[in-house]
């Protein structure tokens, strides 16, 4: 059926190209509408309640989401740069959406003092204006370094590196372009200044996002063309065809516009991910290239002698591509889109997206190669060749051959790309890999599983030291000057990310209580005693610092002794001072969490202790959370590990089943799955070895890699079970077909080491680590493909579900012969499937008396008689039809034959050979069973018959 | 037209602004009792109740004293300042919580915010209209009342009086964003800190913008329900300190408005009062003669705010 619908393909190809130039067309209008996104809220699970809790906290409470200018000099505290700064300052408040600037120029600070017994506060500004003089510089400096509401957040302890910190409109935010946008306007200015200064820079959401968008531009331009060539190189090392390197390119062309395209349309924003997908489509899309191009060229090589045009040859090149390629490139194109579509079991929206992306990507690019493939190999094939004959017959000087494309020429045209086949199945490094997994297949084999299967308890082992991270700051290489300048901020004051702890109370004014406030000051005094935050800044340290201003240095360690206190307090505070820290009615007190932990793993501990330290303290009395943006995304990390398990599991059954029910057997199910397996297992031993964290990149590693590696494994079954319908040496036919699978399996699968191997170029550490990981996960599969799977395969014999339903076979015939008898329909076509199926031509003899065979036949089409050579001259015994079965005793007993059986007709057969059927017995053991029952049947009647006669 | 509208057309900035202050000069002896609003960015409401004292001796020292009357928890904090003969402000307070002392005050209005309002000590206490110099600009038309406008310079920029060439009033109203400067000898980089809205039709400044070092609007000040008090003197009932960019605001509401020196005896603005927790104890303070302080009217130098 499915070859039929590609020869239709071919048939009709003027109204397929049309059809495809009209998608790609619009596909391309598509294009113009594609969006980048680099907001961090596609990293956080759509279900998330804490979204909710997090949007009421910031409500309560503002942004966590902040920029930072850094600003280091060793002269900074002086009139000329503290004037600069200020210049910065007033730009920095008239730069499109920027809503607030917090720094140096609008801090107050209060110190107190007793002079003669009198208590004096002396309030002000850090800087009222710009110091005249360097004294008064100096002055303002020390004012500020004397506010340890300040000191290690706004200025570091040498006072010399200060943050500047810009508050931009929180509703613009989310917007298309805000980000890019702001940052650039911001870096504008701070170019202005950047030689005033020793170092000045920006860190905050719109540095990020537009450092992002900047890679993610970056990955789309460099990888994909980059796989391109690696690809290109692959084929023409391993292949030795310029066609063969120049359709994939064709086909992942055009499946790129149709799936960017599509992004488009639907509004499926590009992200670090998807932005990775020419990587992908090119590399993967091209492995069913390679397999159909080989099939191709196999089909030339078979026919190469046979009488025909170039032509024609090349439609039966094309028919054998079918033949061999279609189930196992659908099959293929099932489990590599379902491998991508499992990602969508992912809660967080980037790789949803992703999933939604690579899925369609997978699936146009298989759609693209099964119709225009052929078409290009119709169009471009080698065969009939004058372009074939220009490429490759240069080194003959034999140019005059180029305007024909029939008859001769076309014959040495396929010569030549016989020579081009040989270099395929004569690859060097196939062969020599085949040759060292030969001797192991045959004499160790258990060794080399016992050996795999140590490898993989070994990995399993260290699977379990496995730890995940979400934190987009990690997707940034350590060497990237974001990262640097980010570390920069956590080392001279506090690190950029920011969390909140909100403790809720019942009733107002709650938290001008002393009782809960040294609650308050217990959860942070816990915090520092951890020693992974920076900083942390609340009610509590507000408290304090006008407490010590007030009665004096030593009671800054002190919180106020009583409510009144507190209350009075806090008038010397702007109600927008302490908006921060904590509700207007005090019935929520929040405590600002500054850090630098780029590790999900590590945040995430920190956390759970902290939660369970808070438990302590606070008990059930107020109602605790802990939220930021960043603090959702490296949750997140958790719910990473449990979706993306979830898709693995799911995907191995569907592959199972779909196996299963494919070679209708569960052996050929399980046989699928391990190589499968095999490289997943080691490639999470190796994350677990080398320490490489589970991201939103590698996550994604394990069910790509299963449906990618299954991919070489369905190929080789379906080419096994379809060499076991001519032959019972299943040994001979595992390594026939591992001889013809291995060539487009190893190129496939190298060409896929490298391209994924490409990504590892990329701007994003998760997108390197991902094609690291990946690449690696192609090599393992080779291993377990061509090494392992052998090994197993020879335990199982297949037969296809597609090729039981597609005997063509007269269901009377089968109806009427006995020994068909209480089967199902499917059981005969079962049945049929592990006999072998013979033609004979008038007069040819299907059993020749006095021969020993132990086969026994059944006829399904045609007329044969049986005649008995004796002494005295030959007799005829009976004439036999379709239905009928002969042989049988031969197959019960290894004796002579007794009669010869000579075709009448075109005669079809179906022959059961008995060792055949032994070995059978053990894979198909019902269907032998009832043969084998019907066998003593059929026998006990011919008994039966000659007590008669 | 007569003579006194011709001057008005000519007046510069600065005799609009003395004209102001003699209009509306402090009142000797003010009792007020206010409700102070504050407002966040989100619009939650924090409200105090306070007394506000103020006293103005013949010497020309000044005296004001703030007292919160609630929340209970700030009940009887009191903000003194006094303002020399010689302009110089000194400040004190008492936070009863702390203990039975004043705490001196060294510097302005608790660096720039008054006690957690979007107010200044400057707003509160006045301008000084001898230490800033003053452009007239064209005159404005705001919702059918008509203002001069007078922006207010830093004095250390320029050398007073700077008189703006206005000829007439403007027919339309401008703007009044971002200030521009008109061809006046004014440094082109110099902007002014404020700018006055005076009506015209008492020159009472109805409303004062502050700009920030840009010259974009930081805060403003707007008095409404005007009320005459006293001959030409006239007195707002409500306050609104804005702050638009960071969206929060402070209104006070004055409830009660007393004109007496009875209601401002001298020994309230001292620390013993104070310390003693008279301002909390006992409201109704007893005169010396034993009468109580409250009711004592003097009809000549009383006005009562009727409407409130």
């Amino acid at each position: 059926m499915m070859a039929s619908l590609l020869r239709h393909g071919i048939r009709y190809r003027g109204i397929i190209l049309a059809l495809v130039a009209i998608i790609t067309l619009l596909a391309c209008m598509g294009l113009s509408k594609l969006v980048i996104d680099t907001s961090f809220d596609s990293l956080i699970p759509v279900d998330s309640p804490a979204r909710t809790v997090y949007k009421r906290v910031v409500d309560e409470f503002g942004s966590d989401n902040k920029t930072i200018i850094y600003i280091e000099d060793q002269a900074l505290w002086t009139p000329t740069k503290l004037a600069k700064f200020s210049a910065l300052v007033t730009e920095l408040k008239g730069v499109k959406h920027v809503i607030e600037v917090d720094s140096l120029m609008n801090l107050r600070t209060l110190s107190g003092a007793r002079h003669a017994g009198k208590r004096t506060v002396s309030a002000g500004w850090v800087l009222d204006g710009i110091p005249k003089t360097k004294l008064e510089a100096t002055d303002a400096k020390a004012r500020a370094l004397k506010n340890p509401l300040y000191r290690g957040n706004l200025f570091s302890e040498d006072g010399n590196a200060t943050a500047v910190v810009v508050t931009l409109d929180d509703g613009l935010q989310n917007e298309q372009g805000f980000n890019q946008s702001v940052h650039i306007r911001l870096q504008r200015l701070l170019d202005q200044y950047a030689a005033d200064f020793e170092q000045i820079f920006q860190v905050g959401p719109p540095r990020i996002s537009a450092e992002l968008a900047a890679s993610i531009i970056q990955d789309l331009s460099l990888l994909g063309p980059l796989s391109a060539v690696v690809l290109i190189l692959a084929i023409v090392l391993f292949m030795r065809s310029r066609l063969a390197a120049i359709i994939p390119i064709v086909t992942s062309a055009l499946s790129i516009i149709w799936t960017f395209g599509m992004l488009g349309w639907l509004g499926v924003p590009l992200s670090l991910l998807t932005a990775m997908i020419p990587s992908l489509i090119i590399v993967i899309g091209s492995t069913e290239d390679t397999h159909m191009m080989a099939a191709f060229f196999r089909g030339i090589d078979d026919d190469l002698d046979k009488p025909q045009s170039g032509v024609t040859a090349k439609y039966r090149a094309i028919a054998t591509m079918f033949k061999h390629t279609g189930l196992p490139l659908v099959l293929t194109l099932m489990t590599t889109a379902l491998g991508f579509a499992s990602n969508l079991f992912s809660s967080i929206g980037l790789i949803q997206d992703f999933a939604i992306a690579s899925t369609f990507a997978i699936l146009a690019n298989g759609i693209i190669t099964i119709i225009v493939v052929p078409i290009l190999l119709v169009q471009f094939g080698p065969v009939i060749g004058a372009d074939y004959n220009k490429n490759n017959n240069h080194n003959d000087n034999d140019n005059d051959n180029d305007s024909d494309s029939d008859g001769d020429v076309g014959k040495k045209a396929a010569k030549q790309n016989v020579a081009g086949s040989e270099a395929i199945f004569g690859n060097y490094l196939t062969m020599k890999i085949i040759q060292l997994f030969r001797v192991l297949q045959d004499r160790f084999p258990n060794y080399t599983l016992l050996f795999t299967a140590t490898l993989c308890v070994f990995c399993t082992y260290h699977a379990g030291s496995l730890y995940v991270t979400n934190d987009p700051m990690s997707y940034f290489p350590e060497d990237r000057p974001l990262i640097q300048q980010s570390r920069l901020i956590h080392e001279k004051l506090a690190g950029i990310k920011v969390f909140y702890i909100t403790l809720g109370a019942e009733t107002e004014n709650a938290f001008l209580i002393p009782d809960n406030l040294r609650k308050l000051e217990a959860i942070q005094g816990f915090m520092r005693k951890q020693g992974g935050f920076d900083s942390t800044l609340s009610l509590v340290d507000h408290l304090k610092y006008v407490n010590g201003v007030f009665e004096g240095e030593f009671a800054r360690l002190r919180l106020p002794k009583s409510q009144a206190l507190t209350a009075q307090y806090l008038l010397f505070f702007h109600r927008s001072e302490l908006q921060n820290y904590v509700s207007h009615d005090y019935k929520i007190a929040n405590i600002v969490v500054r850090h630098n932990i780029n590790d999900s793993n590590n945040l995430n501990q920190y956390v759970v202790e902290l939660e369970q330290a808070i438990a302590h303290i606070v008990g059930t009395e107020f109602n605790v959370d802990i939220v930021s943006e960043n603090l959702m995304v490296n949750r997140a990390a958790n719910s990473l590990m449990m979706s993306q398990l979830k898709a693995l599991g799911l995907l191995l059954v569907i592959i199972f089943i779909i196996m299963s029910v494919m070679f209708t057997s569960l052996k050929g199910g399980a046989i699928a799955i391990i190589p499968a397996l095999i490289p997943i297992v080691l490639m999470f031993g190796m994350m677990g070895l080398f320490e490489i964290p589970l991201n939103p990149g590698t996550a994604m590693v394990a069910v790509i890699a299963v449906g990618i590696a299954v991919d070489g494994t369905i190929h080789l079954l379906a080419r096994y079970q379809e060499l076991s319908y001519s032959t019972s040496d299943y040994r001979a036919a595992v390594n026939q077909a591992v001889e013809e699978v291995a060539t487009p399996l190893i190129v496939s699968s190298l060409a896929l080491t490298f391209g994924f191997a490409v990504l590892m170029f990329s701007s994003f550490t998760v997108v390197a680590q991902f094609g690291a990981l990946a690449a690696a996960t192609m090599l393992i599969s080779i291993f377990a493909n061509l090494l392992i799977t052998p090994i197993i395969m020879r335990w199982v014999r297949l037969v296809c579900l597609v090729h039981i339903i597609a005997i063509d076979v007269d269901q009377e015939v089968l109806g009427k012969s006995p020994l068909f008898q209480n089967m199902s329909n499917y059981q005969r076509r079962k049945a049929i499937l592990i006999s072998e199926l013979h033609e004979f031509q008038p007069g040819e003899k299907l059993i020749e008396q006095g021969t020993v065979g132990r086969s026994m036949y059944v006829i399904l089409e045609g007329e044969a008689e049986v005649v008995r050579h004796e002494s005295h001259g030959s007799r005829k015994l009976t004439a036999l039809n379709s239905g009928e079965i002969f042989g049988e005793i031969g197959y019960i007993r290894s004796i002579k034959r007794t009669a010869d059986v000579t075709a009448l007709t075109a005669v079809s057969v179906l022959r059961f050979d008995y060792q055949r059927m032994q070995k059978d017995l053990k894979f198909f053991p019902h269907i032998a069973a009832q043969l084998n029952f019907n066998i003593s049947g059929i026998l006990g009647d011919r008994l039966a018959d000659v007590l008669a006669d | 037209m007569a003579q006194a509208e011709l001057d008005l057309i000519e007046a510069t900035g600065y005799e609009l602004m003395q004209l102001a202050v003699a209009r509306h000069r402090q009142y000797p002896y003010v009792y007020e009792e206010q409700s102070m609003v504050l407002v966040d960015r989100k619009g939650n409401r924090d409200t105090r109740k306070l007394r506000r004292y103020s006293r103005l001796e013949e010497n020309q020292e000044a005296r004001f004293l703030l007292v919160f009357d609630s929340p209970e928890t700030v009940r009887g904090v009191a903000v003194l300042a006094e303002i020399s003969a010689q302009g110089k402000l000194n400040q004190s307070l008492y936070l009863p919580a702390l203990g039975q002392e004043m705490i001196q005050n060294s510097a302005d209005g608790l660096g720039g915010s008054f006690l957690g309002t979007d107010f200044s000590v400057e707003d509160l206490v006045g301008e000084d209209i001898d230490a800033y110099q003053y452009r007239r600009r064209r005159d404005e038309l705001i919702n059918d009342v008509a203002f001069f406008v007078v922006d207010v310079y830093s004095g250390e920029i320029l050398d007073r009086p700077v008189a703006a060439p206005l000829t007439k009033p403007a027919p339309t109203p401008q703007p009044t964003a971002t200030p521009q400067l008109a061809t006046t000898g004014l440094p082109r980089d110099s902007l002014p800190l404020r700018r006055h809205f005076l009506i015209k039709e008492n020159f009472f400044i109805a409303r004062t913008d502050y700009f920030d070092e840009r010259g974009v609007l930081a805060k403003r000040f707007t008095q409404y329900d005007l009320v005459p008090v006293l001959g030409d003197m006239w007195r707002a009932n409500m306050l609104l300190m804005e702050n638009p960019s960071q969206l929060h605001k402070t209104f006070i509401k004055i409830t009660r408005r007393v004109f007496s020196v009875d209601y401002v005896p001298v020994r309230i603005f001292t620390e013993a009062w104070l310390v003693a927790n008279r301002s909390i104890d006992n409201r109704a303070e007893e005169n010396a003669d034993g009468s109580h302080l409250e009711p004592v009217v003097d009809t000549h130098n009383i006005v009562r705010d009727s409407n409130l």
